[in-house]
């Protein structure tokens, strides 16, 4: 079956074209809750409410642009609602550079450490850099996105920037001293 | 090894397009919060009898038009070609206004014919024309003029047919049914020789005439990949034999297959008429009733299918024409056409979504048709290529 006649039966709630997307989009929408969320266990519960949420609106897609590209959207937005309900962080804009470079061995970090480094972010941060670094959004996207102005998206991802740094080097000195 | 990277692509090159499957337990979660959604049971009850109904409608509008005998176009229909000879019978003893034969005989004949048979018509030819006119005229079945006539009938049982259908469309659920309209120009030739106006055209050269067919089609979907089809089409096929010679206003032999009710139409005195070489038309036309079996091979916004079938062909129009470049003149009927006949049908289908639930559809077919003819027709086997072009609804 077409990928758009699977689109069409998920519109009439077939549950076997249903568990088709699932299995066929279900990987990189997770991972994309595993980066969004703070940890594992809150991935799978706004994994689970993406879907539903995709599931729900599948007839609104329009057939044109990538249907994938759809998906992550529905899915960034679902958890993006979430945290913005919840989140209230007031920043102060101090000027910190743009490029924030390390020293690093190849192939030193795993991705799990990386990912843990993500979830251990402050929440806006986290869901700042992510939207920039990782899905490629601008900043003015990501201020409409979670409302907020797009100077407080600047400060948000430097500031996340410098924290990784910061536990990047702390890591890097621990391994050494060992 | 030691290098100084940007933090960004730290993260990109790990974590950009990497994959992670969610544990199996967060399916059922979906699953289970995901609404019953029964909106396509919403419509169904009434739906169905309402579609029951107009096909029981259908049937009876259909029969209707076959049973009646007050109507021109049942008439026609189930004219039995030997039952129907002409009540002109009279005019024809003193008048046989065409000599055609083939070119092989047309000299010894002709000059024979002339000398004898040609002061009897010299005389008053204008009177028999009148005579023969009004005649005709009296006998509606023989009358050439009532020919629009059935036409205009045919036409409405299509579109009757099809404003009947749209009234099931609002329901049923799934995209089970099918109605679509349907046009198609109709290339004409035929397997073997001969003519199917007498055995002595065998050699001449014959060319199946272009035209077209019209009508609507209903499909039903029985599973994923086999439809049937059905509906109603008019179709008009046509076949001229050349190289006639044709002599008018002499007596002469008969055509085997046409029933002797020539009309005069001509002032024959005017002496470049005679030998005259033209051309014989024979036009006829079918109801066709298709039944077909469609297989699907591809779907998506190109579906591609295969079909498979054979029509019914019930005889509705039969008429013969000489037809030389200074003019044209009906001949009557063919004696030799069978009223039912049957078509062997193949092609493929090819589907186009326009919006939601409209298809453009395109079928080019291959159809070929059996016993056409009942008599004298050589090894005539005619058959027809179709660019069915149509436009499909699906509810």
């Amino acid at each position: 079956m077409g990928l758009n006649k699977l689109i069409k039966q998920c519109a009439k709630n077939d549950r076997k074209a249903q568990k088709e997307i699932y299995q066929l989009f279900g990987g990189k929408l997770f991972s994309i809750c595993l980066k969004y969320s703070k940890n594992k266990h809150e991935a799978e519960d706004n994994f689970q409410d993406g879907f539903i949420t995709i599931f729900n609106k599948i007839d609104q897609f329009s057939f044109k642009g990538s249907f994938e590209g759809w998906l992550k959207r529905v899915m960034i937005n679902t958890v993006l609602i979430k945290y913005r309900k919840k989140n209230v962080l007031n920043i102060i804009t101090d000027e910190i550079p743009d490029e924030v470079v390390v020293d690093v061995e190849e192939d030193e970090f795993s991705l799990d450490f990386l990912l843990n480094l993500i979830h251990e972010l402050p929440e806006r941060y986290r869901l700042v850099f992510n939207l920039y670094v990782l899905d490629g959004y601008s900043h003015r996207e990501i201020s409409e996105m979670l409302r907020i102005a797009e100077g407080t998206s600047k400060s948000n991802l430097a500031r996340a920037r410098a924290i990784l740094k910061q536990k990047i080097e702390e890591y890097q000195q621990g391994q050494q001293s060992i | 090894m030691s290098d100084f990277k940007n933090i960004d692509r730290l993260f990109q090159e790990k974590l950009k397009d990497y994959e992670v499957s969610p544990p199996n337990k967060v399916w059922s979660g979906i699953e289970n919060n995901l609404t019953e959604v029964p909106q396509k049971r919403r419509i169904p009850i009434w739906a169905k009898f309402a579609s029951i109904a107009a096909l029981i409608l259908l049937f009876i509008s259909l029969g209707a038009i076959y049973l009646l005998p007050t109507n021109n176009f049942t008439a026609n229909l189930f004219k039995i070609p030997s039952t129907d000879k002409p009540t002109v019978k009279n005019s024809t003893d003193t008048l046989k206004p065409f000599e055609i034969i083939s070119k092989e005989t047309a000299n010894v004949k002709v000059s024979s014919n002339k000398v004898k048979e040609q002061n009897n018509i010299e005389k008053p030819i204008k009177n028999i024309i009148k005579v023969d006119e009004n005649t005709s005229i009296a006998d509606n079945k023989t009358n050439t003029k009532s020919l629009p006539k059935y036409l205009t009938d045919t036409k409405n049982l299509a579109f009757q047919k099809e404003a009947k259908v749209k009234t099931t469309k609002k329901g049923i659920d799934k995209s089970k049914f099918t109605v679509a309209t349907i046009f198609a120009p109709i290339y004409m030739s035929s397997f073997g020789d001969g003519s199917g106006i007498d055995g002595q055209f065998k050699n001449n050269p014959s060319s199946g005439n272009s035209s077209y067919s019209y009508g609507v089609k209903v499909a039903y979907q029985l599973n994923k990949k086999f439809t049937i089809q059905s509906g109603v089409n008019l179709i008009n096929l046509g076949f001229t034999t050349n190289n006639v010679f044709i002599t008018p206003g002499v007596s002469a032999v008969g055509l085997s297959n046409i029933t002797s009710s020539p009309n005069l139409g001509k002032d024959t005195k005017s002496s470049k008429e005679f030998n005259t070489t033209g051309s014989l038309n024979q036009v006829f036309g079918y109801v066709e009733i298709p039944v077909e079996v469609k297989y699907n091979v591809t779907n998506g916004k190109f579906g591609v299918n295969l079909v498979g079938g054979f029509s019914t062909l019930l005889l509705n129009r039969d008429e013969v024409f000489v037809e030389t470049s200074d003019y044209t003149q009906s001949l009557g009927a063919s004696k030799n056409l069978r009223s039912i006949n049957f078509s062997g049908n193949i092609g493929v289908d090819i589907d186009y979504l326009i919006h939601k639930n409209l298809y453009l559809n395109v079928s080019p077919m291959f159809k070929v048709q059996t016993n056409t003819f009942s008599k004298n027709s050589g090894s005539l086997l005619p058959y027809y290529l179709g660019v069915y072009t149509g436009i499909n609804y699906k509810f």
